[in-house]
């Protein structure tokens, strides 16, 4: 059977498997008879890449995609998503402190990276409040992930706004695949320990159900300066699941999570006296409640839908400065229809309640304090196999509609050719929508004073800075990325494998609060100062890169994962001027990455990751520069019987404290991330 | 449209459709290699002569009720195991309806508990821990590639000979107590 499944598909797992068991009847007599010919040892070698029901090479997806699997994640020791995500080449994980993380893929690295669309379970968790993912308070439980799917690229045809850079795709288990009890407990230096404890059981007719939860802590680390970074954290959560299966033809989840994160950082607060700045501790309050349901039908041979629902509730405060309502109600119809034996159809629907109220702080003033609308969406795309096995094309288009500044469409376009069985090509042609966020859209943010008596202000007054989009008259109606992307993949008996691609994308965004608008006001109190409002400036970069992976086993128990990807940004003249010279070169030119997993003994197993990231910052502007480094993850797991499981661990060897990446927008210092040692012992019964 | 034109395309596209069917598996479902999988794994295991009456089909027998196992499991139609042809698979929903069955795959939605240790009864187990529970062979995952872990307690309640070779690519053997109650 060829290409059943595309990873950038809106399907769900079992759909796949659905359509996998509907396909298998008329269309593969050859290749299952073939791998029942196969011996044991090339049975082994037959990858299974994608679904849980599901084999294929990475050759039939006309993108490109890394995955990581439940294995991969837990020989690694990951403790938390950007952990884990750190297993995947060209996929840039950088550390700010403690809890912050900075990631993206192809450009624009950043805390407040806003082009990176993340789902779980086809739920996205991208924040509407700024456009981004809290990774520090993303706490999908690692032991119920059965893979990850990262596709570096636009994908805003299938998946919908902000898959501009690229797509990480989370797909947990059913219940049903988790029974018993697993307790998972680590603990380590810097004062970090986590429980994770989790019961499953089954109810009888074809129902399971799942409960767990969670506590994970860390200590503050140091900072640059030598002082407290102030980077501790403290989160719990609570996840249960259950999950139906009616029929071979019908099943349904219900899930629900809760969630409470506490995280602190070191923030700069500007001051209309002398110094003029001082650091400002802040504690990030995060709560969720979320509720979501499933529904997959197999209505005809061909046919299977799924109807989904969610609700999330989300309450933000960050200190003094913000305080942010999310409450978002979500519900998504989608069909797999197979229209002919060529014509394979992904169609769907989707309807969004959001109601973002926020509160106005000193710091940060929202107009309107309250936001309510409906976003909708329209999706429709056709993988038509031309010549079986040969040519593929995959034509799409989604329209969205954003409750700030209205519908945008996202077509895409892609080509694969397969010349043999081991090889393939394939090109895409496509462009992904960002939406504004409602930090972006409705706030106007306090982000710097400029003490008097300097360069920037002769005068004799403090100039306060203003930003945002609540009086910027210059933010864009619509944000997006075109894309073109070629890529190759080929590998040979299952011994190696090997995926290039090259891209070049035309973004168009708008960024930054440099250039004054008008003249400043005075205001007299607190202390007399000028208050200027500054505008942001529309840009248009063209990024460059290549991304290589090779993967390759020289024997049994012994595998090589190898990623190098390299990145060009090329931006308007005026970069520095309007802070976009800090997002452009905020992602390294080049990243590397070498993984090994060797089963040393039956029982014994090393999981080492040596990477490498060039070095970050616009090359004519010395204090933005964060110095390349190299370092090396390892973990050493040992089986100590069936169901016991002992890990240790270290992070961050080869290379003394350091900055991986430096602060973006009000954070103050930079951390240092330092070497850490864990241990974890994992218990099921 | 000149004959020898429409000719040649007919044969373009006989030969491209010749080739793809030639071609290797590149894409199967996770399903059918694991009936791979059993099917391979069952050519290196000894039954005991009275659990295979004379003249009698292998029988495959799974766990539950599923078409996608139904068909996956139609892949290996005309193989045969112990010089025996393959029985079309057969759903077992209780257990005392294992009679007559010679393996039994058990679908990861049925769990890892462990089936019980019939003579004549090879096990195979889509969830991890299965073999750890007191199954034969038990798939995991490693990576990207399917490998199987085997329990040889339960292979000997079993009374079932496991060839070495077997042993040899398992990914782990397990010995000692075996299944838990």
């Amino acid at each position: 059977m060829s290409s059943k499944h595309r990873p950038a598909s809106r399907r769900t797992p079992r759909a796949i498997a659905l359509a996998a068991a509907l396909l298998a009847g008329h269309a593969s007599g050859a290749t299952s008879a073939q791998l029942a010919d196969l011996s044991l040892e090339d049975l082994m070698r037959v990858e299974v890449v994608s679904a849980s029901r599901k084999t294929q090479h990475l050759g039939e997806v006309p993108a490109s995609m890394h995955v990581i699997t439940a294995d991969d994640i837990r020989s690694s020791g990951a403790r938390n998503l950007p952990e884990a995500l750190r297993l995947v080449p060209g996929l840039d994980v950088a550390q700010l402190s403690g809890s912050r993380w900075g990631i993206s893929t192809r450009g624009f690295t950043g805390r407040y990276a806003n082009k990176l669309l993340v789902l779980v379970d086809g739920r996205s968790v991208y924040s509407p409040l700024y456009s981004g993912v809290i990774w520090e308070a993303e706490r999908v439980p690692l032991d119920t992930i059965e893979r990850i799917e990262v596709l570096h690229g636009p994908a805003g045809s299938v998946w919908g706004s902000n898959a501009v850079n690229g797509v990480i795709n989370i797909i947990t288990r059913e219940a049903g695949e988790t029974p018993g009890e697993l307790v998972d407990v680590a603990i380590g230096d810097g004062g970090r320990r986590m429980l994770r404890a989790r019961h499953g059981a089954e109810a009888g007719e074809g129902s399971a159900w799942r409960i767990g939860a969670m506590a994970d802590e860390g200590g503050a680390g140091r900072n640059v300066a030598g002082g407290d970074a102030n980077d501790s954290y403290r989160q719990a959560m609570a996840d249960a699941r259950w999950d139906r299966r009616w029929s071979a033809d019908a099943r349904s989840t219900l899930e629900a999570q809760l969630l409470r994160s506490k995280s602190d950082e070191l923030q700069e607060e500007a001051l209309y006296v002398p110094p003029y700045v001082q650091p400002l501790p802040l504690r990030l309050e995060f709560d969720r409640a979320l509720l979501a349901a499933r529904h997959e039908q197999r209505i005809s041979a061909g046919l299977t839908t799924n109807l989904s629902a969610s609700f999330t509730a989300e309450n933000v405060r960050f200190g003094t400065r913000a305080d942010l309502r999310t409450r978002v109600l979500d519900l998504e119809a989608g069909a797999l229809w197979q229209a002919a034996s060529e014509h394979e159809l992904s169609l769907g629907a989707g309807l969004r309640h959001m109601n973002l109220p926020a509160r106005s702080t000193d710091w940060m003033q929202f107009d309107p304090e309250q936001r309510r609308g409906i976003e909708w969406s329209l999706y429709a795309q056709d993988e038509w196999t031309l010549v079986p096995s040969r040519w593929r094309l995959t034509a799409g288009a989604r329209v969205d509609h954003d409750i700030y500044r209205g519908s945008h469409l996202q077509p895409n376009l892609r080509l694969l050719f397969s010349p043999a069985s081991d090889l393939s090509l394939w090109g895409g042609l496509s462009r992904a929508n960002r939406t504004l966020s409602r930090g972006e859209s409705d706030s106007v943010v306090k982000i710097a004073v400029i003490p008097p008596g300097t360069p920037a202000n002769p005068g004799t007054l403090p100039i306060q800075l203003l930003a945002g989009g609540a009086q910027d008259p210059n933010l864009l109606d619509n944000r997006y990325t075109d894309a073109f992307e070629l890529g190759v993949r080929a590998q040979g008996g299952g011994v190696w494998s090997f995926d290039l691609t090259a891209f070049a994308h035309r973004m168009r965004d708008d960024v930054g609060a440099r250039m004054i608008a008008g003249v400043p006001a005075f205001v007299a109190l607190p202390q007399p100062h000028l208050e200027a409002n500054t505008v942001g400036a529309p840009y248009t970069v063209h990024l460059r890169g290549v991304e290589a992976s090779a993967e390759w086993r020289p024997a049994n128990g012994w595998r090589h994962q190898f990623g190098a990807s390299y990145l060009e940004a090329r931006g308007p003249g005026d970069a520095s001027a309007t802070g976009l010279d800090r997002l452009m070169y905020a992602t390294p030119r080049w990243l590397a990455h070498w993984r090994s997993v060797i089963d040393l003994a039956p029982d014994w197993r090393l999981d080492a990751r040596v990477r490498h990231a060039g070095e970050r910052g616009a090359p004519d502007v010395p204090s933005q520069h964060v110095a390349a480094y190299t370092a090396l993850d390892a973990t050493l797991t040992w089986s100590a019987g069936k169901s016991t499981e002992l890990q240790f661990g270290a992070t961050n060897l080869l290379r003394p404290p350091t900055v991986e990446f430096l602060p973006d927008l009000v954070l103050a210092t930079a951390t240092r991330v330092e070497r850490r040692v864990f241990l974890r012992w994992r218990q099921s019964f | 449209m000149p004959a020898p034109f429409v000719k040649r395309c007919l044969a373009a596209v006989a030969l491209a459709l010749s080739a793809s069917a030639l071609a290797q598996p590149r894409a199967a479902d996770e399903a059918e290699l694991k009936a791979a999988f059993a099917y391979r794994i069952a050519l290196f295991v000894e039954w005991p002569a009275e659990s295979l009456p004379a003249g009698a089909p292998f029988q495959i027998c799974s766990a539950g009720n599923d078409a996608a196992w139904t068909a996956a499991f139609a892949t290996l139609d005309g193989k045969k195991v112990q010089g025996r042809p393959l029985a079309p698979l057969r759903a077992v929903l209780r257990d005392d309806e294992l009679r007559g069955c010679q393996l039994l795959f058990v679908p990861q939605r049925e769990g890892r508990k462990a089936p019980p240790a019939a003579a004549g009864l090879l096990s195979i187990g889509e969830s991890e821990g299965f073999a750890a529970a007191g199954g034969v062979v038990g798939f995991v995952r490693e990576g990207t590639q399917l490998r199987f872990d085997i329990n040889r307690d339960a292979a000997a309640r079993a009374q079932l000979r496991l060839s070495a070779e077997l042993l040899k690519v398992a990914r782990g053997v397990i010995d000692g107590a075996g299944a838990r109650p």
